[in-house]
């Protein structure tokens, strides 16, 4: 067995050689740069992708260096939106660099980017990242499209020896979000992240590994007015279609200040086949803050969440393929602060009270199975399935939405080594997603008052999670390698989601790469 | 064997987990009752009610501050709401076996309620039933210049008699409170519940006979009494008012204008040097009163000094001031006027107003211009002269945020864009 694996990799250009001549001298091009192009598309990884936050053990993700600068464009649309606080998409041209280096027993990653585009029509929500500082934001009735600019930077370094393996990532992602007309937000963001882990070869190629990570997260929102017809009101959400009436008109100035602590456990076959089994726990907390009062803490939340995955893996040279279990929960909840009358503008505070709560868990079951049906090709397939349930709580006055959905993804992929450096991928998705219940509960609602949209878009927030949907894409890459070392790759990927109730959300992006 | 264990431990975290963490915090079928608190609610009823009295529909409310939710009980009623910070209203019918019938009503502000039971107790009072003019409309925000620029001496203030009978304006004394509504500071001693303090006060001339007020008759008391149109098209004409306030203006580049034709009210006292105007965004509190004593007594012997301390991010500082006070007896209306946005208490006693009006929403709102406070009409009388209402609660008794009646009246611009008023109505809401 062993010798087999020495013999392995020895056998693959021999079988090249032994094919066609067609076929024999694509391979010999594409067993540089253009091989290393189609691992890193693999999906076998993203059965351990838990596994992988431990930066101790990402240096098991790939066996191959591949480094990419890649120039893009990226827009998506929906002919209603999902969620208004979201918008109706997005446009951005992108610059993104990545790579992956090997060197003896060292691996380095980084990642760099920068993006400039466009937000539409975000309505009732004046910040961005909400998927992080949900459900308090500073809004306005009139909204609009925002103005984007992000930035990021990250690097990670792993190393081992026989029985030891360790690493480090460290990566900050800044962004700039404006309106030049009124109203004019001007949104500021800020994230750091850092973890570093260990991993301890438990047996055979097994590496249990103990990772640990830290967030920073920091938004601060400013809206000003310029026009000399007046100002709206700002208004902020406490969640569920409320919001805080006591300081509605007051704080244009939102800040928000966040950690995010977490430690994993993991195990993984440094080989890629085997059994694979991680869990991570993490604990979210940040307070919301209006600056303009005296840095009033207006709320605060703490957002708990569990996620495990077990499964089982094969790569091999010809065939790759494995299965994986993914399990996860989150219990969010968020706490209103109660604040005395002020005095001289210091509002003092004297209580606090849970008033929303969120709580999910989702169920994952995926497999992916990828196979060289000759030298020159290469087929992909995943597939999985997931069950998710959610229950999003408001107490005072008491609404709620509950939901259960099912939902299943296939994924097709053709990789092909074609003659003079060429190699062309070609993949379709299908994805159906169906609703298995769903209530909502709106108590004390008021279609006349000024805050009424809030109801609405919790009703279509509503309508949206428990509505089926089926979603197709296309993606299509061609790469030519200029060298044994150095290729130009051009990609283009089309999504489109279609949901019962007729809205449609498409997707189309397209990059230029230059891969070395 | 070890992986054996490693999966075995996995297994065990994922039940730890669905256990911990797979119920859903769900609200609850009454909503309130999760975190509520147990408040047990004592009224003090008023010493001197008639021992055949009847106290009943007795009714209370509770509004959350921080969330502008109201929520009613039954007097009976068990009372349970979120922990928070409330405004509490209670009101209840008295009648006698002699047929006295009056209303019983007592207020808490800003009342903080925590905890799984608490008491609150409220001191309640008899409302007191105005034989006097009443406050029907005021007008403090002024218009705008065709330009967008503020213009200034276009504010009013209406009275009104909603008796049966005349009564005499004579002597009727019209002021501005000192403290804000939208700043609230500890002012000690704190007089409250004795005395308005003030530093505007003006009075009508007259030896108590020179100016009836007739049954259903308003009295419009100007800022400046001329035809403001001639300064700006946006306004509209005050000299047709009974009265306007008049200041001797001691800076040359601030000076008022004294109308020839409308006659001045006696200026008792005023802060300013230049010449006063209402709080164009409302944050004071305004009232008539009837003063028994001579103007030179008053100013002597009801100088109020107080002190406060401003908290700030820099530190503490301790200030003092001074004003007039006015004892709550001599009060004959009183309204307390703010925006939401930056309201932060009344600066009366609650038996003389526990509600506030406003016009516009949030600070330096734009749409607040050409808009007025106004009374609302209960109906019209057997005279056909309209019956306002008048119940001591600003935020109930008047309309927010409505057209002003003189640019109504007078058919002129009612908006920033120079559209022209023409609809007519009683209380800014119930068309004529």
């Amino acid at each position: 067995m062993t010798v087999m694996k020495l013999i392995r990799p020895a056998l693959i250009p021999i079988a090249c050689a032994l094919a066609s001549t067609v076929f024999c001298s694509a391979a010999q091009t594409a067993d540089s740069i253009s091989s290393h192009l189609i691992d890193h598309e693999s999906h076998l990884p993203q059965l351990a992708n838990l596994s992988f936050e431990n930066p101790a053990q990402n240096q098991w993700r790939w066996q191959s260096t591949l480094s990419s600068v890649d120039l893009g464009l990226f827009r998506t649309r929906q002919t209603e939106p999902a969620n208004p606080q979201e918008g109706t998409g997005m446009d951005f041209w992108h610059f993104h660099a990545a790579s992956y280096m090997k060197h003896r027993s060292s691996t380095l990653w980084g990642d760099a980017s920068y993006r400039n585009g466009k937000l539409r029509q975000k309505q009732w929500c004046e910040a961005v990242d909400i998927d992080i500082i949900y459900p308090y934001y500073p809004a306005d009735e009139r909204g609009g499209d925002m103005k984007m600019e992000n930035y990021s930077f990250s690097g990670g370094y792993a190393d081992h020896t026989d029985r030891w393996a360790w690493g480090g990532y460290a990566g900050y992602d800044a962004g700039l979000y404006y309106r030049d007309i009124d109203p004019r937000p001007k949104i500021v963001t800020g994230k750091l992240e850092i973890s570093a882990g260990v991993s301890y070869r438990a047996g055979g190629d097994y590496r249990l590994g103990v990772g640990a990570e830290f967030l920073k997260y920091k938004q601060s929102s400013a809206i000003s007015f310029q026009s000399e017809m007046g100002e709206d009101k700002i208004f902020h959400t406490t969640g569920m279609g409320t919001h805080y009436v006591r300081f509605a008109g007051n704080g244009a100035t939102t800040y928000y200040n966040g950690y995010r602590y977490g430690a994993g456990l993991s195990l993984i076959p440094s080989s890629m086949t085997g059994f694979t089994a991680a869990v991570s726990l993490r604990r979210l907390t940040f307070n919301t803050i209006l600056s303009d009062l005296n840095k009033l803490p207006l709320s605060n939340v703490w957002h708990n969440d569990m996620r495990l995955q077990a499964g089982y893996l094969h790569r091999s040279e010809s065939t790759s393929w494995g299965t994986a279990l993914q399990f996860e929960i989150y219990k969010r909840h968020g706490h209103e602060n109660i604040f005395g009358d002020a005095t001289g503008s210091i509002y003092p505070q004297i209580g606090s009270v849970t008033a929303y709560a969120d709580n999910h868990y989702a169920i994952n079951l995926s497999g992916v199975w990828e196979h060289w049906i000759s030298p020159s090709w290469k087929l992909s397939t995943s597939a999985e399935a997931t069950y998710a349930h959610r229950c999003e709580s408001y107490f005072t006055p008491a609404r709620q939405s509950l939901t259960d959905q099912a939902g299943a993804k296939l994924n097709l992929s053709a990789h092909t080594i074609l003659p003079h450096g060429w190699t062309a991928a070609a993949t379709v998705v299908f994805e159906s997603k169906l609703p298995v219940s769903g209530q909502l509960i709106l108590r004390e609602e008021d279609e006349k008052t000024e805050t009424a949209p809030l109801i609405e878009i919790e009703r279509i927030r509503h309508r949206y999670a428990t509505t089926n949907s089926n979603t197709s894409a296309v993606e299509a890459q061609l790469s030519r390698a200029v060298t044994s070392r150095y290729a130009i790759r051009i990609s283009g990927r089309y999504k489109r989601t279609v949901y019962s109730g007729a809205a449609r959300v498409s997707t189309a992006e397209t990059a230029l790469a230059f891969i070395f | 064997m070890i992986m054996r264990k490693i999966l075995l431990h996995h297994l065990l975290l994922i039940l730890i987990s669905a256990a911990i963490w797979s119920c859903d915090d769900k609200i609850t079928d009454d909503g309130d009752s999760a975190q509520a608190t147990l408040v047990n609610l004592i009224i003090e009823h008023p010493e001197g009610i008639p021992d055949d009295a009847t106290i009943e529909h007795g009714q209370v409310s509770f509004y959350n501050i921080s969330n502008g939710r109201t929520s009613e009980y039954g007097a009976e009623a068990e009372i349970r709401v979120t922990p928070g910070f409330y405004d509490i209203d209670y009101t209840a019918n008295m009648h006698t076996a002699s047929g006295i019938a009056s209303t019983i009503r007592a207020t808490g502000r800003s009342i903080q309620i925590s905890g799984a039971t608490q008491t609150v107790s409220l001191k309640a009072y008899n409302n007191i039933e105005s034989n006097d003019l009443i406050i029907a409309e005021i007008f403090f925000t002024g218009t705008l210049h065709p330009s967008g620029n503020q213009y200034y001496g276009d504010d009013y203030i209406k009275l009104y008699n909603n008796t049966d009978h005349t009564i005499y304006a004579d002597g009727l004394t019209l002021f501005e409170t000192k403290f804000a509504t939208s700043d609230k500071y500890d002012y000690t001693p704190d007089i409250m519940n004795e005395a308005v303090t003030v530093h505007a006060l003006y009075t009508i001339p007259g030896s108590g006979h020179e100016h009836p007020v007739q049954p259903g008759e308003y009295l419009l008391i100007a800022d400046t009494g001329i035809d403001h149109r001639q300064a700006n098209p946006n306004s509209f004409d005050l000299s047709h008012a009974d009265f306007e306030w008049y200041d001797l203006s001691t800076k040359p580049n601030n000076m008022d204008i004294d109308s020839p034709s409308v006659p001045d009210l006696d200026k008792w006292y005023c802060y300013t040097l230049s010449f006063w105007t209402l709080h164009n965004r409302g944050f004071k509190a305004y009232g008539i009163a009837r003063i028994p004593v001579k103007r030179d007594n008053y100013l002597r012997d009801y100088l109020y000094s107080y002190d406060y301390t401003i908290h700030s991010a820099a530190g503490d500082f301790p200030m003092t001031g001074t004003a007039y006070r006015l004892p709550n007896e001599w009060i004959v209306d009183v309204v307390n006027c703010c925006v939401q946005a930056k309201y932060a208490w009344n600066v009366t006693a609650p038996a003389l107003d526990c509600g506030w009006t406003h016009c516009g929403t949030i600070d330096h709102d734009k749409t607040r211009y050409f808009h007025s406070v106004r009374r609302k009409m209960l109906r019209i009388n057997e005279a056909g002269n309209p019956v306002l209402k008048d119940t001591n609660n600003s935020s109930e008794d008047f309309n927010p945020d409505c057209t002003a009646s003189e640019i109504e009246l007078q058919g002129t611009v009612m908006d920033a864009q120079g559209k022209l008023c023409t609809t007519m109505t009683y209380d800014g809401v119930t068309p004529k």
